[in-house]
């Protein structure tokens, strides 16, 4: 089966007055049919910059290359601007972070859920609404028909999250970019809305890149993992490989630096990755965690770390891993 | 004898809400009727979402807020009979978000020294100094940043900045409101690593506020469950993550991802709304959100009991 | 924002370790790209030149008149000459003179009116967005019956009961041109309250005054030397239409108002008596207002780039 979409070889470059920043670079992945994949990383990782690239949102400043973005088949590089932003919304759906900001104040929910619809298809007034109180009955909102007539800020966040959804549901997309969904939310509203993006995933058969920096949620809902550092791929797999046996120091270090409850001692002190992140400014070889690793050598500085394959999805980038392979 | 940090007895905050023309004035009790008591030395994690009520008993505290009724009390007196100095002399907040906790206009050294200026503790500009590099020493501040601007940090090193200006004067009790939720994972780690050594080297006493229940149950000694300005449960930290007897407990603990694949996403049984607080539900405040909800629990307030160590306001604790 | 400064790290091939600007060279950095600033800056140094070298600029005194001089036209015309290179007015005085001593008049007005506007304009800006509730609900309505007093008509009936003079004029300006402050002030304190460092200053047991002047005020100076530009070319115009209008400062002092509505009777025959006065003002004034909004982005903290 082809995958629903395929990046190969993504680098984006974004011109500033300091230099060339490398947000992305050499990033593989690809995302199937009714599966998640989800991009990890701490906040200037270039996740986000990945989601905005695919979109064909970057910044004016942002320069994206690569091999092959393939969605559905079709080849977005080469595609016009014009049919991009027919394919945005339509077939892909971006939910973000702070549904507040990306909701009109201005507009009913019912207005602007219509006018999601309206604008890609030719449907009626009629059939838009209808298709959104459906789909606000699958996002867990009762009482569908008041709802449409009030304003976004009569609406709790988690509530307005829930209107997100179901505005990017409109179409009938396929792909579902999720980026930081539930950051903004309560720990309880969090579960829930991650459970219904879950599930609503399922039952549309969607393929779904769900960006974050929380472990917890990304364990509980993504198949693939991909973890970055420094606008690379360092560590990719199946989300059980991931977190069983996480081969990269990096990897190792994010997950020793939550406290999980019944396994960190309350009290004790947490793992931490000493330093700070390098801004990937310039000329860069040699692996990027090398000024934070405890374990890095004189050959972390190398040119030319290429991933190391250990499997069909498993890889890693480090020449000196901490464990031996045949562990993981 | 306990020595108590701090002590709060059915201690209540109500505002006036106007609802406009038509619906006249409207009562909203952010806080009503609570009961804290933090010892010497301890730390008291405050667990809610958001709306409950716990950033209002921080202005409390701290005496940014004037309580409606009940008694606080700071290291033994009475929080009225106090003046904003005293208070600031034994009580210090670490806010969430050092971006807007930090005056970008002002050097970092002007930030930290803020509190010792502002009492007039200092004996002259080199004394202040000397404070300003020890503090920046102990949160583990490179002394260089000394003539920075917040706009020139890191959000790690902008909270240790935040912990060094509440240390200055060398207070009792540090109040933490969710101090590491607007951090990175690993800077998280980095600034709860940090505020655990603090403790036992100066001897402080916390109230650390989150809603994040895994690193509440890293860092607490107790704990008290927040929900619409009443305290739900509370008890040893240990005793409550491992047997919750409150509903709300039981399902805030269930909706904390911990990072295992083997698990998948809990079913969390809560209905999709917080009601809302100048409308709160009849009987005990938690009933329409209750999967075990029964007929009395709409209608009588439950009163405190105690249950296995630990003070619980629900009806049928036993029925879990 | 972009980092512009940086730093090569020990090791390269990591990248670079960012070293951001401080507040005040951000500020330095963008003054000298920003063209507006620069050239709205240059004008209205230009003008303070002008004023500050006012006697040696004039080889006449601007009040001396000589009848037999009427009437000379600028040296630009086929009967002007070097001796009066603006020529002279209806009383044989020297224009060029009684320009260069009506921008001292100008500027004084502005400035003036501007600093009495302003130290009523933030103290009532301040104390209805720090105190909200009730004082706020009195400044609001001060502020509301102050818009809605139309600011020449009040003006010229003082000066009709009062007599016009520079100190009147400034005076009245002065109480009444303050909303603008008090409006934008209001609002930038009511957000700068509610940020956690002001919070913090509290629980740090600042007094008000204290929060008010030492925290909040940095906070607030970006907005407050906007409004002063603004409401400088504001008293500097409304100076102009009293003086115009005879109302405002007396003759023969030369304000650039006065000379305007001195040259009106012949403006037909003589348009440079109404034009010289009128695009110095302008020229003062359009400086005034691109500098303001050069300062605005040059000291916004966030930075447009």
């Amino acid at each position: 089966m082809s995958a629903l979409l395929e990046v190969k070889h993504l680098n984006v470059d974004l011109n500033l007055p300091a230099g060339t920043l490398h947000a992305v670079r050499d990033v593989s992945f690809s995302v199937e049919k009714g599966k998640t994949l989800s991009l990890v990383g701490e906040s200037g990782c270039g996740k986000s910059m990945i989601a905005l690239a695919i979109m064909g949102l970057l910044p004016p400043s942002g320069i994206c290359s690569a091999e092959k973005i393939a969605f559905e088949g079709l080849d977005l590089q080469k595609m016009s601007e014009k049919k991009m932003s027919t394919f945005r919304g339509a077939r892909m759906a971006m939910i973000f972070q702070e549904p507040m900001t990306s909701l009109d104040p201005c507009y009913t929910i019912g207005n602007q859920l219509v006018e999601a619809l309206t604008e890609h298809k030719k449907v009626s007034a009629r059939e838009a609404r209808d298709r959104a109180v459906f789909l606000l009955e699958k996002v867990g909102i009762t009482g569908s028909a008041s709802r449409l007539k009030q304003y976004p800020h009569q609406l709790s966040g988690g509530l307005r999250q829930r209107i997100m959804i179901a505005m990017g549901l409109m179409c009938g997309p396929s792909l579902i970019i999720a980026d930081e969904p539930t950051t903004a939310l309560d720990v309880t509203i969090q579960a829930q809305i991650m459970g219904l993006l879950a599930s609503i995933q399922q039952e549309f058969n969607m393929g779904m890149i769900l960006i974050t920096h929380d472990l917890g949620v990304v364990s509980r809902v993504a198949d693939d993992v991909v973890i970055m550092y420094c606008g690379q791929v360092v560590e990719t797999g199946n989300i059980k490989e991931i977190f069983n046996n996480p081969i990269h120091p990096y990897t190792r270090g994010l997950m020793e630096c939550i406290p999980v409850p019944g396994k960190t001692k309350p009290g004790e002190k947490l793992g931490s990755i000493p330093g700070i992140v390098p801004t990937p400014i310039g000329d860069l070889w040699g692996c990027s965690f090398r000024s934070r690793c405890s374990l890095a050598t004189q050959e972390c500085a190398a040119r030319g770390l290429e991933l190391i394959k250990i499997s069909d999805k498993r890889s890693f980038r480090c020449i000196n891993p901490p464990v031996t392979i045949a562990d993981a | 004898m306990v020595e108590y940090a701090l002590q709060t007895e059915n201690i209540k905050k109500e505002y006036t809400i106007s609802g406009g023309i038509f619906h006249g004035k409207k009562t909203l009790k952010a806080v009503d009727g609570v009961n804290l008591s933090i010892p010497k030395g301890s730390i008291l994690g405050l667990v809610g979402e958001s709306g409950c009520g716990k950033t209002t008993i921080a202005k409390l505290i701290l005496g940014l807020e004037k309580k409606t009724s009940g008694e606080l009390y700071i290291a033994g007196k009475e929080i009225s009979s106090m003046g904003s100095k005293e208070i600031a002399r034994i009580i210090q907040p670490v806010f969430q978000d050092p971006y807007s906790s930090l005056n970008p206009r002002k050097s970092i050294a002007k930030i930290i020294s803020l509190p010792l200026r502002a009492q007039g503790l200092a004996n002259g500009a080199a004394d202040i100094e000397k404070k300003v590099d020890d503090i920046m020493e102990i949160v583990g501040l490179a002394p260089r940043l000394k003539h920075n601007y917040p706009n020139q940090l890191s959000g790690g090193q902008r909270q240790r900045v935040a912990v060094a200006r509440a240390l200055i004067m060398r207070p009792e009790v540090v109040l933490c409101d969710e101090p590491t939720s607007a951090l990175d994972v690993s800077v998280q780690a980095q600034i709860l690593n940090m505020l655990l050594d603090l403790r036992s080297e100066l001897n402080l006493t916390y109230l650390f506020i989150s809603h994040d229940l895994a690193v509440v149950e890293h860092i607490a000694s107790h704990v008290a469950v927040m929900y619409l300005g009443r305290i739900v449960e509370e008890g040893n930290a240990e005793d409550l993550f491992s047997n919750p007897s409150h509903p709300y407990t039981q399902a805030l603990l269930a909706s904390v991802l911990t990072p295992d694949p083997e698990l998948g996403l809990p079913e969390i049984q809560l209905g999709i709304e917080y009601p809302n607080p100048i409308d709160p539900p009849s009987g005990c405040s938690f009933h329409p959100r209750c999967s075990k909800c029964q007929e009395k629990c709409s209608i009588v307030a439950p009163e405190a009991v105690i249950k296995s160590g630990k003070l619980v306001e629900c009806h049928y604790p036993d029925n879990f | 924002m972009p980092p512009v400064e940086t730093q090569q790290q020990f090791d390269s091939g990591l990248g670079l370790e960012v070293v951001f600007p401080t507040p005040g060279q951000i500020m330095r950095r963008r003054m000298l790209t920003h063209k507006g600033f620069i050239i709205g800056g240059l004008m209205v140094l230009a003008v303070f030149i002008v004023a500050i070298f006012a006697p040696y600029i004039a080889q006449h005194d601007p009040y001396h008149q000589d009848l037999s001089n009427r009437m000379i036209t600028p040296v630009w015309s086929e009967t002007g000459s070097w001796e009066h290179p603006l020529g002279t007015d209806a009383m044989g005085r020297d224009y060029l003179s009684r320009l260069a001593y009506g921008a001292r008049i100008s500027l004084f007005i502005g400035f003036s009116c501007m600093a009495i506007a302003a130290v009523i304009g933030i103290s009532l800006g301040l104390i209805a967005g720090y105190f909200g509730g009730m004082a706020d609900m009195i400044v609001s309505f001060i502020i509301t019956v102050r818009l809605a007093l139309p600011a020449v008509l009040v003006a010229i009936a003082v000066v009709a009961l009062m007599g016009g003079s520079i100190q009147v004029v400034v005076m009245v300006l002065g109480c009444l041109i303050w909303d603008r402050f008090a409006v934008i002030l209001r609002a930038t304190t009511q957000q700068i309250r509610a940020m956690d460092y002001v919070q913090a200053a509290k629980a740090a047991g600042c007094s008000i005054p204290w929060l008010m002047i030492r925290e909040i005020m940095p906070n607030l100076l970006n907005s407050i030397v906007i409004v002063a530009t603004l409401e400088i070319g504001r008293a500097i115009l409304l100076e102009a239409a009293l003086s115009f209008l005879g109302m405002g400062v007396q003759p023969p002092t030369p304000s650039w108002g006065l000379m305007i509505s001195e040259g009106k009777d012949m403006m037909l025959f003589d348009p440079y008596l109404v034009t010289i006065p009128g695009v110095a003002l302008f020229f003062l004034v359009l400086g005034m207002n691109l500098f303001g909004d050069g300062l605005r982005d040059v000291t916004s903290p966030e930075g447009r780039s």
